[in-house]
């Protein structure tokens, strides 16, 4: 039970953590910041959470990059945390 | 099946009467008193209790950790033990002696009343927690567990219907229900009531891949204490034994001189 995840839909990685870490933050920082569950940060981090558009653009917003340059759909590398 | 009569004529016929009714009624009173409670909490002034209850944002990282056999699938192993347990008390279901069963009640009772808390509690009432209180994917959560249960429901209803008709029809008889005691289909209505109430929590109990309340950072603060705690140990450690070393070499000499 995670939420947002069809049998066929495949996690999109993300730099989620990465950049959390860089910016100093803990998960509860963050989740205040965007206005989710810290949970859910977590389940974002591990990629067991596809977000919805809008939380997509305000993680983005607020680490000053493309959504692209946090989540990676074509699964290359780039944005691989674990 | 059986069906207790009573003596309607006396006085005492009467007393009789009103002392079984007490001590039978009285477990069905308190879980029916739950179900209405949480009925009126939850459905009739739901968003006004909610509004007083959950003013402030939902703490997740609780420090504390709920027994593992109070999540995830244990838990819903034991919500239907204990729910067995309080059908078997029933009576006539078993066909135990009627005291036994009255003294069995309680404790099964108390059972299926713990089971149905740690259930709705279950990570922080998520199953019933109103639309304000949860960010996008802990709706997406909620929903599809009453989806999920909507399904059971409505496949156990389907299915019971199907069965019943099935006996009836091949076996050609009709259900007594004066046989049934009264108590008994009150207790299985009441039990039934409850299982719908608190269905979403087991459905997410089930599913639920991470029971473990603990999250990860916490976790992981908790394995930062305990390394920072045996690397003082151990530093501690070295410390007394080279002091004890020193003191045996600085000492070692003299003490043999004064020996």
């Amino acid at each position: 039970m995670t939420g947002r995840k069809p049998a066929d839909e495949a996690p999109i990685p993300n730099r989620i953590a990465e950049l959390r870490q860089k910016a100093g933050m803990s998960r509860v920082e963050l989740a205040e910041r965007v206005g989710v569950n810290p949970q859910t940060i977590g389940y974002l981090e591990r990629g067991e959470y596809n977000p919805s558009l809008a939380l997509a653009f305000r993680l983005a917003d607020l680490f000053g990059l493309p959504v692209e340059g946090i989540f990676d759909r074509t699964g290359s590398g780039e944005g691989e945390t674990r | 099946m059986y069906v207790v009569s009573y003596e309607y004529n006396s006085p005492q016929g009467w007393a009789v009467q009103e002392s079984g009714m007490i001590e039978q009624g009285l477990p069905f009173a308190v879980v029916a008193g739950i179900v209405l409670a949480s009925f009126v909490l939850n459905v009739a002034f739901g968003m006004r209790v909610s509004d007083a209850f959950n003013a402030g944002a939902i703490e997740i990282n609780t420090p504390w950790r709920r027994p593992r056999l109070l999540a995830g699938r244990p838990l819903v192993a034991l919500w239907f033990a204990a729910a067995l347990a309080f059908l078997a008390t029933l009576p006539g279901v078993v066909g135990i002696d009627a005291a036994a069963a009255a003294v069995a009640s309680g404790p099964a009772i108390g059972a299926i009343a713990l089971m149905t808390v740690a259930a709705v509690t279950y990570k922080r009432s998520l199953a019933q927690q109103p639309t304000d209180a949860l960010d996008e994917r802990e709706r997406e959560v909620r929903d599809s567990l009453y989806l999920i249960s909507y399904r059971i429901v409505a496949s156990v209803l389907v299915g019971v219907g199907i069965a019943g008709y099935a006996a009836i029809a091949i076996a050609n008889e009709r259900i007594d229900w004066d046989a049934i005691a009264a108590d008994a289909l009150i207790g299985g209505a009441v039990l039934a009531a409850t299982f719908i109430w608190v269905l979403p929590s087991l459905v997410h109990a089930w599913h639920d891949r991470r029971p473990d309340e603990v999250n990860d950072e916490t976790r992981e603060a908790w394995r930062a204490a305990r390394r920072e705690l045996r690397r003082a140990l151990r530093s501690g450690s070295e410390r007394r034994r080279g002091d004890g070393s020193s003191m045996a070499d600085s000492a070692g000499p003299g003490s043999t001189m004064r020996a």
